[in-house]
């Protein structure tokens, strides 16, 4: 059983420009998959397709093989949530608690449910000692992380970053990246909408969206040893990669190597 | 002339949490020309704040800041003209949302210098002008600045300071948000505005390996203090990096690397990956 | 810009803090109307004697009622002085004769400037106010040295002077009650007591749940949009826009530098909230639950009684 899955998918806001063409990709249980692209890539409009906050002209879209419509749409969004880039324009409580809640609230679950969940999932992220706060006293950094308690007290499988660090400053990225590595130890599928590779070789699986479609998708080694791909989708190396591919194959051949571990060991 | 920190601190009030850093006696020099420096620091270590006294938009507590010959201290002169010293220092704020709000991209470039009381057919000229410094093609002007990408919006904010033609022009973050492409183009269009016109560039970033490639000169702040004002080349010599909350540029990491892995002879600290490259061949094929 | 706390509200304990909202606000509404019922002024010192004694029981501090009067100090003196102008019935009490001359209004002019300028010591402000109001009464009646001319009289009368006490005194009850609600109730319980109260207008079309909702979010960007505003303005301040100085048409291009770039970025933040809420599952109209509920107590019940006791009793007094 997939987690995602997306069949035939075609997009497009105003019918003359396709911002999605053909989409097809499937997700399993546990993956952590990087979607990169360059700006204009159509990456977050597939990230809200996927959720459904869009409706496609064309193609499906399946959630533990539940296809998305309007009417399934309110229990396909108990398995999968978003975490947005802007930390400041989802946060819609009061307090941290009240955004906390709000997901719950929508679901219907009880009082003593929802002060139990936040409980938990206010210690797991770490915003546990903040619940009384109001959002213009936070970081962005810790504004997203109480995003993330929200989207997981619903419990939900699987968490979509749409370019979720992009506002942040390099530590509370730093910060989030690793708190991500900790979600998927944890079972959790990640889809991260990126458009830094240093962010990217963080996960499993790199998917490469140039124009609209899906020009590379593999591990971490088959699409970064396409160098000329890479570029092609107007994307940058990380400069190990970049120097690694300017040594000679056989006469250095163990420098490459070396620069490639480096590369693959974050 | 130029902007000259004499033991500036800057205190907030209690109350304000968020963006809020002090600085604490600040004494640093900054000349009108020719002077391409990075200033850089942990969040929170002041660099706004620091910024913000250079063009008067913020007084210091204690201390006085000299800008284009006028001293500022903590109390309001009224015979100084604090309006006026903002046209010799250009200050390009992080968010562009921030700053565009013209129909035309030509009219929000003219809206500065119209400011400073340029006519409107000198404005219209600079405004052609600052367009191409900026990289973008004279088409840009007619069109309207909320339907540009991101990066086209950041250069049409940096051409609408650059329009009013100060000597000194500071920019908070310039490339952040940007692919690497757009951020290396960027940057080495800083270096051709140096080139061509002589002013002075001060650039707030996080971004290390542009520090190295660009800089000449690099002051660090660290939770409020100055604690280094020198060339790039020392600083990434420096212990005190990890204090300072500073990382090291890749190409020096990966350099590095290879040497305490393969015992070569060589010097880590290159700048891009070609002049990295140069290096290891020195030692190649042995 | 960030020390603005959400209207006034004052964490603390206290009687007043463990009410319900409802009940405060339904509480206010009827004990307002029942003043208003009042006609006599001696009732009118027993509820102010009463508002007093609410304060004290309810360990509010005095001090903090008072300096939410200061905005409207002003207003009731205005109030004051007008009744005691206009209103001409009951007794005369006082009849001054004044009258206007170069000597007087030349000394008006002399203690107005030396008013001002000792005004400089903020302190003495009221002090000093009062020494200028009766400068000028004492310069208008004796102070001439010369030809005189528009000779009037001041008429105090004695229901001017009853009406002026009744209608501040009742103007500060009616502000007491008001900021107790305020200070001891958070806005958001404001906004769900209001929502829970407003229930009956779905009748007429209007959902309480989601007009709760948006008020509470509005609450909520109050300091975001505060910051964004400060931070706008910096940026324009930096392209020269001085927004002390300048003519009209340049004043309302700094205007519009500092309203376009807020609407911009407030329609950003809709249209991306929109998103996060809808991923998150929120269907407007749809029931919910909530995390916080109101719960009346034994205190409320107290409040109740003792509120509709008051309104009663109102009623009772007028129609004898």
């Amino acid at each position: 059983m997939s987690k995602v899955k997306v069949e035939g998918l075609n997009f497009s806001y105003n019918q003359k420009r396709m911002i999605l063409k053909n989409i097809n990709l499937e997700i399993s249980k546990g993956e952590w998959v990087a979607i990169l692209g360059h700006n204009g890539s159509g990456k977050s409009t597939l990230a809200k397709a996927i959720v459904g906050l869009l409706e496609p002209q064309d193609g499906h879209v399946y959630i533990d093989d539940l296809l998305l419509t309007e009417e399934s749409s309110y229990d396909i969004r108990k398995k999968i949530g978003i975490v947005f880039q802007n930390p400041d324009n989802q946060f819609v409580g009061v307090t941290v608690r009240d955004d906390i809640a709000f997901g719950m609230e929508n679901l219907c679950f009880t009082r003593e449910e929802m002060l139990e969940a936040i409980d938990f999932f206010s210690t797991k992220v770490g915003v546990d000692t903040f619940l009384e706060k109001e959002p213009a006293t936070l970081s962005g950094g810790q504004k997203q992380r109480v995003a993330i308690a929200g989207i997981l007290a619903m419990q939900t499988q699987i968490i979509i970053f749409d370019e979720a660090t992009s506002m942040l400053d390099p530590y509370a990225r730093e910060d989030l990246m690793k708190y991500i590595k900790k979600l998927h130890e944890e079972g959790l599928t990640i889809i991260m909408i990126t458009h830094d590779i240093e962010e990217a070789l963080l996960a499993d699986r790199l998917i490469v969206l140039k124009e609209g479609e899906i020009f590379l998708d593999g591990t971490r080694e088959v699409v970064l040893a396409q160098a000329d791909k890479i570029k092609e989708a107007n994307l940058e190396l990380p400069i190990s990669l970049r120097l690694a591919n300017l040594l000679d194959e056989e006469s250095n051949k163990d420098w490459k190597e070396s620069l490639w571990a480096y590369t693959l060991e974050k | 002339m130029g902007i000259h920190f004499r033991e500036v601190s800057h205190e907030y009030a209690s109350y304000q949490v968020g963006d809020y850093q002090a600085i604490n006696k600040i004494t640093l020099s900054i000349e009108d020309e020719n002077e391409f420096i990075c200033l850089v620091g942990h969040t929170g270590s002041g660099k706004s704040t620091l910024a913000q006294h250079m063009n008067a938009l913020i007084f210091p507590t204690e201390g006085e800041v000299e800008i284009n010959g006028k001293v500022i201290t903590k109390k309001r002169d009224k015979k100084v003209n604090y309006n006026l010293l903002r046209k010799h220092v250009g200050l390009v704020f992080q968010f562009p949302e921030y700053q565009l709000f013209e129909e035309t991209v030509e009219k929000d470039i003219m809206f500065g210098p119209m400011n400073f009381k340029v006519s409107l057919e000198d404005a219209k000229i600079r405004a052609a002008e600052a367009i191409r410094l900026v990289g973008l093609n004279e088409s840009y002007l007619r069109r309207n600045p909320f339907n540009l990408s991101g990066g086209e919006k950041k250069r049409v904010s940096i051409a609408g300071i650059l329009a009013m033609d100060p000597d000194i022009l500071v920019l908070d973050e310039p490339t952040s948000g940007l692919d690497p492409f757009g951020k290396r183009q960027l940057m080495e269009l800083f270096q051709n505005i140096q080139k061509e016109t002589k002013k002075s560039i001060i650039i707030i970033t996080h971004d290390m390996d542009l520090v190295y490639e660009f800089a000449n000169r690099v002051i660090v702040l660290n939770d409020g203090d100055l604690v280094y004002d020198g060339n790039e080349e020392d600083l990434f010599r420096k212990d005190e990096l990890t204090t300072w909350a500073l990382g090291l540029p890749e190409t020096i990491k990966v350099l590095r690397r290879l040497k305490e892995q393969f015992h070569l002879d060589i010097n880590p600290y290159q700048k891009t990956v070609d002049l990295a490259f140069e290096e290891l061949k020195k030692v190649m094929n042995k | 810009m960030k020390n603005i706390v959400i209207g006034q509200f004052v964490p603390g304990t206290g009687f007043f803090y463990k009410l319900d909202p409802r009940t405060k606000i339904v509480s206010i509404v009827f004990l307002m109307i029942a003043l208003f019922l009042l006609e006599n002024i001696t009732q009118l010192l027993i509820a102010f004697g009463l508002a007093v004694v609410m304060l004290i029981i309810g360990r509010l501090s005095i001090k903090r009622i008072v300096r939410g009067l200061k905005p409207i100090f002003v207003l009731l003196i205005f109030t004051f002085l007008f009744q005691i102008m206009f209103n001409q019935e009951g007794t005369l009490l006082v009849n001054q004769q004044m009258s206007l001359s170069y000597t007087s209004i030349a000394g008006i002019l002399v203690i107005t400037v030396v008013w001002r300028y000792l005004a400089h010591f903020k302190r003495f402000n009221f002090f000093l106010f009062l020494v200028w109001v009766a400068g000028v009464y004492f310069l208008l009646i004796y102070f001439h040295f010369g030809p005189t001319f528009a000779p009037f009289s001041l008429k105090v009368y004695q229901k001017g002077v009853e009406m002026s006490i009744f209608v501040v005194i009742r103007l500060l009850i009616i502000i007491t009650l008001s900021t107790v609600l305020t200070i001891t109730t958070k806005p958001t319980d404001l906004t769900q007591g209001l929502e829970k109260l407003l229930r009956p207008m779905k009748v007429i079309g209007m959902n309480s749940e989601d007009f709760a909702l948006i008020i509470s979010i509005s609450l909520r960007y109050i300091p975001t949009i505060l910051d964004e505003a400060n931070k706008i303005m910096l940026a324009q301040a930096s392209r020269g826009a001085d927004f002390s100085e300048g003519k009209l048409k340049d004043k309302v291009k700094q205007v519009i530098s500092l309203l376009v770039p807020m609407f911009i970025i407030a329609f950003k933040r809709s249209e991306d909230l929109a998103d996060a809420m809808e991923s998150r599952n929120f269907i407007p109209g749809k029931p919910r639950t909530r995390i916080y509920e109101l719960k009346f107590n034994w205190n409320d019940l107290m409040t109740s009684i003792f509120t509709a006791a008051c309104f009663a009793l109102a009623i009772v007094l007028r129609v004898i």
